[in-house]
């Protein structure tokens, strides 16, 4: 009696035991799916997006998606394993289930719990399973390894990954992703060409930091040719060397600042028409000091000594304004000195390092200036590549549009006094504006500005059968454009008083306006 | 009686009737499954494919009575179960006594029941429902094990009065007896035309029988295979919400409860003869067709598009849930 309980027990063990072993399974495979499902979620979107990549411009950081979706998958598989309790009867009907057990396990765990009505064949059908059960493995049915799930998760976060590295600058013609691939080959042909240049300058110049960076823009540029690169890479590139030429900038007005003296002083970035004058006035400059370093050279008259006199007092003058730099000055300043003095050899001694000097401080003005176009042409690259590419929109024309766009007129309803820029400050001299023949200001060329027409636009709708869309065609009625009078006054107001006077009779006009009219053209033929 | 005994009488019982019977494997475990259940048989076959040796078999295996009951439109309800003679004592004087019909024996072969009147049908749908048999002097129980096959041809259908609904449901199963293959009928040619094989052993009594009878009350079913039984029957009401495709086209009535009863005893035994203690959902699919295909009425559209019971069956079989296990999707 004893033993058969005993026995009893054994069997009600093995069928528990196997019911929580396969809960176990269950629960980790239920894991497994549920981290597959989430990280098939994840790299089919992430697949989606690279697979958008080829019609629209996007940014698709498709390693770290990618890298994500595996994590949150196996983050998720964890969590739920280790969260996630199946109920021991449902897994004792998979069993039966999984390994043909015919309902063994089931009924023989409603008998252990008692939920079945106590018979005779209770125990054995405990002992039925825990034979039947003992047996067998459960690994075969109810494998705890990652199921289809995980694989089918496995190959889209593969695909994600192919896809993303595969389709780098891949795009379909006419879409607008294909628009920014040509936008950055454009921009790559334009940088290289304009490395070429830089790197002419600079060699002429003396720019050394130039000479320096220009090969490495060239490279960018052919890198933006070649390479099949998208957007955010290019933009990425772009930036890069963009910081590279800040730095030097930043180097060569350090250096200028201490050749000007002006230690602990960084100058600011100069606008491009600056650097410019300031390099025009240097270079007068130096060739005024090689003149009168040549003519000190010659035993100039006393005539001729007081007017190189004044001509280096006149220097350093214009020294004091801040044009020349400080040490140029005292050369200047130590020449005319010792051309008072009579000593000839000392002044031209002092005028020749004073044109070095300023020599000097033009070679870093000119690397300046050739950083500050790199610097340009890169940011202007960087604009149209992230504009998504299309035609440059020419000066002052992109703002009316956009206003145009934003305030829903059209350009041309707008008052004359609203013109942008009409308000304003003048915009600083361009860099070949200057007095000489053929360098004669903007404004000057151009004469008065015309005034805009002050009249509103009128919208008509025509239809028509040739087309199915609607044409809109604008009217912009309004007095003529300003000029000059070329018919005779008195003639003039004579037939604009006969056509007011007819108009009058015609309709009804008031009287008081009738006298109103009546006088101001009198008025006017009175001035005849 | 034990499950291993239950085993071992079941496949002895069955290995005796094989030595007689060519083939019909699964009607022979059904016939015996029906007998065991307590149940009766509605056995649809085209003459001479051995009905009657399938019966007769049977009874000479377990030493029961037996008898055999030809079904004609002239046959009266007391032929079956018998009548009220006039006897004389020694003394002279005149009594009444019962004589006992066929109907009084433990299996009894109802050969063409459909050819008799409604009348006299329902005399033995009585006895075998109540197991009783009113007359005069009774009531009558029957002993048991108590067995009706009753046979009807499915070809020849003039002359002939099909049973009611009603007296169908009766029946735990309606089996179809289909001709013998070409190995099985050179079998029975080679068996029927050499020496005789003489009778079958007999391998149990009555005794034995309805000790099997309890015994198989007591298999345990799990909630979820009585739910299963319980889900197949409402599958086959046209008006439930569980109710198929084709169940709601083609079937007018679905299953009795009584269906479920079958469905679910029926499978307690088969557990049992195949060495279980414990009955499943396979074992329940396994006897869905004969357990109610007689139960489910078909339409007019059925009836007219020629719809077997037995499609709508499988269809619904198919369709009812199983086991919550099936909807784990996690554990493939």
């Amino acid at each position: 009696m004893g033993r058969a309980k005993r026995g009893e027990s054994l069997d009600r063990a093995a069928v528990v035991g196997a019911v929580g072993e396969a809960q176990r399974r269950l629960a980790l495979r239920r894991a497994w799916r549920w981290g597959g499902t989430l990280t098939s979620a994840l790299s089919g979107l992430t697949l989606a997006l690279v697979a958008a990549r080829l019609a629209l411009p996007l940014r698709v950081p498709y390693l770290e998606m990618a890298a994500a979706s595996a994590a949150a998958g196996l983050l998720a598989a964890a969590v739920l394993a280790v969260t996630w309790r199946i109920p021991p009867l449902l897994a004792a009907q998979v069993v039966d289930l999984r390994l043909a057990g015919r309902d063994r396990m089931a009924t023989a765990l409603e008998a252990i719990s008692g939920s079945l009505r106590p018979g005779t064949l209770a125990a054995p059908v405990i002992d039925d399973a825990a034979r039947w059960v003992s047996g067998r493995k459960l690994g075969n049915g109810l494998p705890a390894t990652p199921g289809r799930g995980a694989a089918l998760a496995l190959a889209l976060t593969a695909a994600a990954l192919l896809g993303g590295w595969g389709l780098v600058g891949v795009t379909l013609p006419g879409t607008p992703a294909r628009e920014v691939a040509l936008t950055i080959k454009h921009e790559g042909q334009r940088l290289e060409k304009s490395a070429g240049i830089l790197e002419e300058e600079a060699g002429a110049a003396r720019a050394r930091a130039t000479r320096r960076l220009a090969p490495l823009l060239r490279d960018l540029g052919r890198r933006l040719q070649g390479e099949r690169m998208d957007r955010q890479a290019a933009l990425g590139s772009i930036e890069a060397l963009g910081q590279e030429v800040e730095a030097a900038s930043r180097e060569v007005r350090d250096r200028r600042g201490r050749e000007e003296g002006r230690a602990g002083e960084r100058p600011r970035p100069g606008l491009p028409s600056e650097l410019f004058q300031r390099r025009v006035a240097l270079d007068r400059a130096v060739r005024q000091l090689a003149e009168i370093g040549e003519r000190l050279g010659q035993d100039p008259s006393p005539q001729d000594r007081e007017s190189l006199r004044r001509q280096l007092a006149a220097l350093g003058g214009v020294g004091r304004d801040g044009d020349l730099p400080a040490r140029a000055r005292e050369q200047i300043e130590e020449a005319r000195r010792r051309l008072e003095a009579g000593d000839l050899s000392g002044a031209r001694q002092a005028v020749r390092r004073g044109a070095e000097d300023l020599d000097r401080l033009d070679a870093m003005l000119a690397d300046e200036q050739g950083l500050d176009q790199a610097a340009s042409q890169l940011r202007r690259s960087s604009e149209r590549i992230a504009r998504g590419g299309g035609a440059e929109p020419p000066p002052g024309e992109q703002p009316a549009q956009a206003e145009a766009q934003s305030t829903g007129r059209a350009p041309g309803s707008r008052p004359p006094l609203q013109e942008p820029g009409s308000g304003e400050q003048t915009p600083p001299p361009g860099p070949n504006q200057g007095t000489a023949p053929g360098q004669g200001g903007v404004e000057e060329k151009m004469g008065d500005r015309t005034a805009r027409l002050e009249g509103e636009r009128q919208s008509r709708q025509l239809r028509g059968q040739q087309s199915e869309g609607r044409l809109t065609v604008s009217e912009l009625p309004g007095p003529g454009r300003p000029g000059q009078v070329r018919a005779p006054l008195g003639e003039t107001i004579a037939i604009a008083r006969a056509e007011a006077d007819r108009y009058m009779e015609r309709m009804r006009v008031p009287p008081e306006y009738r006298d109103a009219v009546r006088r101001y053209f009198e008025a006017l033929a009175a001035l005849r | 009686m034990n499950a291993e005994g239950f085993r071992l009488t079941f496949e002895a019982i069955r290995s005796e009737i094989r030595r007689v019977i060519v083939g019909h494997e699964d009607l022979i475990e059904q016939v015996m499954i029906a007998l065991v259940a307590n149940g009766h048989v509605l056995l649809e076959g085209v003459p001479g494919i051995g009905k009657t040796l399938l019966v007769k078999t049977l009874a000479q295996c377990l030493d029961v009575g037996y008898s055999r009951i030809q079904f004609t439109p002239d046959l009266m309800p007391a032929d079956i179960i018998g009548t009220n003679v006039v006897l004389q004592d020694p003394g002279g004087r005149r009594y009444f006594e019962f004589q006992r019909g066929p109907i009084f024996s433990q299996i009894v072969l109802a050969d063409e029941i459909n050819r008799a009147t409604p009348k006299t049908q329902s005399a033995l749908l009585e006895a075998m429902q109540e197991r009783t048999v009113s007359a005069p002097g009774g009531p009558y129980v029957l002993e048991d094990p108590f067995l009706v096959l009753a046979t009807q041809n499915p070809i020849e259908m003039e002359g002939t009065y099909p049973l009611p609904e009603a007296q169908i449901d009766r029946f735990l199963f309606k089996l179809r007896m289909d001709s013998p293959g070409l190995s099985h009928l050179v079998e029975i040619i080679d068996r029927t035309t050499g020496p005789s094989p003489g009778p079958p052993a007999v391998v149990a009594d009555a005794q034995v029988i309805r000790a099997m009878q309890q015994l198989a009350r007591e298999v345990p079913a799990a909630a979820h295979v009585k739910l299963y039984a319980a889900r197949l029957v409402r599958a086959t009401h046209p008006d439930d919400g569980s109710a198929g495709a084709m169940a709601r086209r083609y079937v007018r009535y679905g299953s009795s409860p009584r269906g479920a009863q079958a469905l679910l005893l029926a499978g307690k035994v088969k557990a049992l003869a195949e060495g279980r203690t414990s009955v499943s959902v396979e074992d329940l699919k396994a006897l869905a067709l004969p357990s109610l295909r007689h139960r489910v009425i078909l339409n007019f559209e059925g009836e007219a598009e020629g719809v077997d019971a037995d499609d709508v069956m499988r269809a619904i079989s198919s369709e009812v849930i199983a086991t919550p296990a099936e909807q784990v999707p996690w554990s493939g």
